[in-house]
């Protein structure tokens, strides 16, 4: 790390243990928790639990309505992703062009970050809402009898709509210091070697923003997957019955409101594993691009 | 005040980089010391542990009579300047020199006194309520003159301070480093690889490669006796002429066949013949005598301002050569030369240990 | 060189427009009174209700058992959102402080440990997760809601970098001069992280005041209750109302995102460099 570096028996230790200790009672045990509670299964007042092996895995994954969540989880996460980059792009390639009100545009289109999901969760729900929300008449137009919460399509949409709302300011910060990032000359020499401005922007400037696209490519699955759990939670109202719900949001149903802990662990032990996955993906990406550099 | 001696210090560092390998060095009390040579060869190192900031593998460190090689570099007595300063960017110049003396609790108006007088000496007395971001280059280096010389130290350790400034700069602070060390009397280690620093400011220099000492001596002494062609090649500029050289029945061959006649060596009939620049004069033929003398080809004439440098090089190839001419000289590529030296200014190394002969 | 071209302004008035439109829609509405927004549904325009409502929302206890106020939320979302931020900071400076400054055994080993946890998010234990904070007895605390969040390793990654990045000569000049581990810490390192320390701040203040699954799990006393976990509250309120109360609701929402929101545009070149340049 660093070419000198203090030496002390206890010092270290003690700087480290305020976070070691958190880390250990609420990261490593809830986690080996779940771990081990995806093998038991749980009597469901309470007296005591029975060992069943990968029975929870087994009921989990065979269980149709899981594997429709989970289709509609990896259905949501790539349509969030997609367009909240695209947008997201799209606005900051725009920002990044204009010479005049360039720092402003950038606050408008940002400042919505701070706003958390469940926020704009009830936010959107008044805009899709069957009594209020304005989007109603805008769908009668086309004769779309627009049904949020009722119709599973309509509530899907609106989901998908906030959620990509809301990560649209965080994804484009990132594409906008990208794009800032790229070196004045490389942009006059592109200038000089070719003429159109599409083609400019295929061939020079998306090259150049790859890795950040990368980055906010994982980011945002893992945002998909999560960090919206706020606004499906405030979407369904609890009553999840016909409506598309994502896994986490399953995770919680069942091990909360269910009381089906032994399904429920099982569940965050599968989810473990795709973040896992993904943020393997993270690091060794993190690292290519260090060597970059 | 005080003297530094190192007696066969070795550093090893993680991974068995043997950075250092057995040096020995006595600085007398108030001593100007210069390390020089070049990238790699430890000099950096080897200040580091007489700082206290590495760790010594095995030998021993005094200062003054004390054993320093388990001391923390704070109780050393010593101060050091970094190559990029390492000022306190969220400190203002006063607390940067005053930030050391605080720690060892020195009075307050004792500080006071050392920083106003620190500053009086490097004339920084007007940025003394600045951050170091708003100084520029050479004024940054003389703020960390400053932090040195307000503690009052034993010795001072310089790590290339001088290499982060622009050439002028360089030359002005070179000559002000050499004067506040005279007036201050001050024991100091100064690492470099410039060669033109080494010589102006060392009273003795201290020539390491690749860990080992080559030479140790006043820079005069070194410059015209160089212990070994690499001491040769690497103290002035441009460098020593090294010519590889076998005896034969008349004269000198290089090893590219070209003959010249030369003084020969005591005994050896292989060896590396050594001859200043400034000491080759151009002549009218061929000379006789036990002086050198050889024909060579011009390749290029370098003006540099007050002297040329004329690079040239023998009729079948073989090393180039640079002789030193006055500036009003003017030779043309192709042109012949007939040089020579006196015997007395040739020196003779080994053509296998390249030491010094004699 | 590349000209502006309208559709380039256009395309972001729209952005723009599509951004602040719906938040400016629902403030709008909010100082309408409930039976108007009942009729008329989502207002575009003033509605001279703003005093009355927003004193209501702030001063008068809602929700169930009528013990939170608008004010109690608000209080609650500084707590969790400021205590969230102080602690990661305090907590990821020492932490980075040890792994980059120290030579000590282990010192590998608890890196992994730390940086583990940036692997699974709090949302994929919640259960357990609740379940030991009921076994320590702190469900309904502050201390329940702010530590089980301070788990994770991003301020301990963030701080790390930037130690890293931090020139190694400082420390060799401090420990001339005679700093121990303690004064150089104190004395140099915290001093020169100011922007550092502000941008993650920034950060997880808004991370920290944006929480609700977790606040949502394990609060149930109102006491406790923040402004983002209070907008479930209303919307269990309003199953079975015949006019919920909409400009109630509206305004609590516009409370709940208006300190984070002042935070980020205030202090938007700090966020936004502490966002970009630590790479999560
Ligand atoms: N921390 C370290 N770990 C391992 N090897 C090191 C370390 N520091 C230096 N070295 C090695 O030790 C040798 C001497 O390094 P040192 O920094 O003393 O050189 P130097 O003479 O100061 O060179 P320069 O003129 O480039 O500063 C080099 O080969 C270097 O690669
Ligand atoms: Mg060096």
């Amino acid at each position: 790390m660093k070419r000198v570096q203090f030496s002390s028996a206890s010092l270290p230790y003690l700087y480290l243990l305020p976070q070691l200790a958190i880390i250990v009672v609420f990261f490593y045990w809830p986690s080996v928790q779940a771990i081990q509670s995806s093998f038991y299964l749980e009597d469901p007042f309470g007296f005591g639990s029975t060992f069943v092996g990968l029975d929870n895995y087994t009921d989990v994954l065979e269980s149709s309505s899981y594997g429709e969540i989970a289709r509609f989880t990896v259905v949501f996460t790539l349509l969030v992703t997609f367009l909240s980059l695209s947008l997201a792009l799209l606005f900051a390639v725009k920002a990044d062009a204009v010479l005049k009100g360039s720092s402003t545009y950038k606050t408008l289109l940002m400042w919505v970050y701070a706003i958390a999901p469940p926020v704009a969760g009830l936010m959107g729900v008044m805009f899709f809402d069957m009594h209020i929300g304005p989007f109603l008449e805008v769908a009668r137009l086309v004769g779309w009898d627009f049904r949020i919460g009722l119709n599973y399509f309509d509530t899907a949409f609106a989901m998908v709509v906030i959620s990509v709302w809301k990560q649209i300011p965080y994804n484009f910060i990132f594409f906008l210091s990208g794009l800032q990032a790229i070196p004045k000359s490389l942009r006059e020499a592109g200038a000089i070697d070719c003429r159109s401005g599409f083609r400019r922007f295929w061939t020079i400037t998306l090259p150049l923003l790859a890795p950040t696209a990368f980055f906010l490519l994982i980011i945002n699955m893992t945002y998909a997957l999560f960090d919206t759990f706020g606004i499906i939670d405030v979407v369904v109202k609890d009553k999840a019955a016909n409506n598309p719900i994502t896994l986490v949001y399953k995770v919680y149903m069942d091990g909360f409101r269910g009381g089906d802990l032994g399904g429920s662990s099982a569940q965050s032990v599968i989810l473990m594993f795709v973040v896992f996955v993904l943020t393997i993906f993270q690091f060794r990406f993190i690292e290519r691009r260090v060597h970059y550099n | 005040m005080a003297t530094i001696s190192l007696e066969t210090i070795r550093k090893v560092y993680a991974g068995d980089v043997e950075a250092v390998k057995g040096v020995s060095i006595d600085i007398a009390d108030g001593e100007f010391i210069v390390l020089v040579g070049p990238s790699g060869c430890g000099k950096s190192t080897l200040l580091r542990m007489i700082a206290g900031l590495e760790d010594i593998t095995s030998g021993e460190a005094r200062i003054g009579e004390k054993v320093v090689n388990k001391v923390d570099p704070a109780d050393r007595d010593i101060a050091m300047v970094f190559q990029n300063y390492a000022l306190y960017p969220h400190m203002t110049v006063y607390n940067n020199l005053a930030y050391g003396l605080k720690n060892r609790g020195t009075p307050k108006a004792e500080i006071e006194r050392r920083v106003k007088e620190a500053a009086r000496i490097l004339e920084i007395g007007d940025y003394l309520d600045r951050k170091p971001r708003a100084l520029s280059g050479g004024q940054r280096q003389r703020v960390a003159m400053g932090r040195a010389i307000v503690r009052e130290p034993a010795a001072f350790l310089f790590d290339e301070p001088l290499s982060n400034l622009d050439a002028k700069l360089r030359v002005q602070m070179r000559v002000e480093i050499k004067r506040l060390q005279r007036e201050l009397g001050t024991t100091s280690v100064y690492v470099t690889h410039d060669q033109l620093e080494a010589m102006t400011l060392a009273d003795r220099l201290v020539v390491l490669n690749g860990g080992n000492i080559e030479q140790i001596g006043a820079p005069i002494e070194v410059y015209q006796n160089p212990a070994s062609t690499f001491v040769a090649s690497f103290i002035g500029s441009p460098a020593m002429n090294l010519l590889k050289v076998t005896a034969g029945e008349v004269g000198l061959a290089l090893e590219s066949g070209s003959g010249l006649s030369g003084p020969n060596s005591k005994g050896k009939d292989r060896y590396t013949l050594g001859i200043r620049p400034e000491h080759l004069e151009v002549s009218d033929g061929p000379t006789d005598g036990d002086g050198l003398s050889l024909e060579v080809t011009v390749n290029v004439l370098e003006l540099v301002g007050a002297e040329s440098f004329v690079y040239a090089s023998f009729a079948d190839g073989g090393p180039e050569i640079v002789l030193r001419v006055p500036s009003h000289a003017r030779y043309t590529p192709g042109e012949t030369l007939h040089l020579k030296a006196l015997a007395e200014d040739v020196r003779f190394f080994d053509a296998d240990t390249g030491k010094l002969i004699g | 060189m590349y000209r502006t071209r309208l559709s380039d302004h256009l395309i972001l008035i729209l952005g723009s427009f599509m951004m602040i439109g719906p938040v400016a829609v629902i403030f709008l509405t909010s100082t309408h009174d409930a039976v108007e927004v009942h009729r008329h549904g989502l207002m575009a325009t003033w509605g001279g209700h703003f005093t009355d409502t927003y004193r209501k929302v702030l001063f008068e206890s809602g929700g169930f058992t009528g013990q939170a106020t608008g004010l109690r939320m608000l209080m609650n979302s500084m707590i969790l959102g400021i205590g969230f931020a102080v602690g990661k900071i305090v907590l990821s400076m020492m932490a980075a402080y040890a792994i980059v400054y120290f030579r000590f055994r282990m010192g590998t080993f608890f890196f992994w440990v730390i940086f583990t946890t940036l692997l699974l998010p709090l949302e994929v234990r919640i259960v357990p997760s609740y379940e030991v904070v009921q076994k320590l007895g702190m469900l309904n605390t502050y201390s329940g809601m702010i530590v089980p969040l301070l788990a994770s390793a991003t301020g301990t990654f963030y701080f790390r970098q930037f130690f890293k990045s931090v020139p190694d000569e400082l420390l060799e000049a401090a420990r001339i001069d005679g700093a121990g581990p303690w004064k150089f810490f104190i004395d140099i390192l915290v001093p020169i992280s100011k922007t550092m320390i502000a941008a993650i701040f920034i950060i997880m203040f808004v991370y920290g005041w944006n929480q609700y699954l977790w606040p949502m799990m394990m609060t149930s006393d109102e006491v406790y209750f923040t402004l983002v976990r209070g907008i479930k509250q209303i919307l269990l309120v309003w199953v079975g109302s015949q006019i919920p109360d909409y400009n109630e609701a509206f305004a609590l929402a516009v409370l709940a995102m208006l300190p984070p929101v002042i935070v980020v545009v205030v202090f938007q070149s700090w966020f936004i460099k502490g966002l970009t340049e630590s790479d999560k």
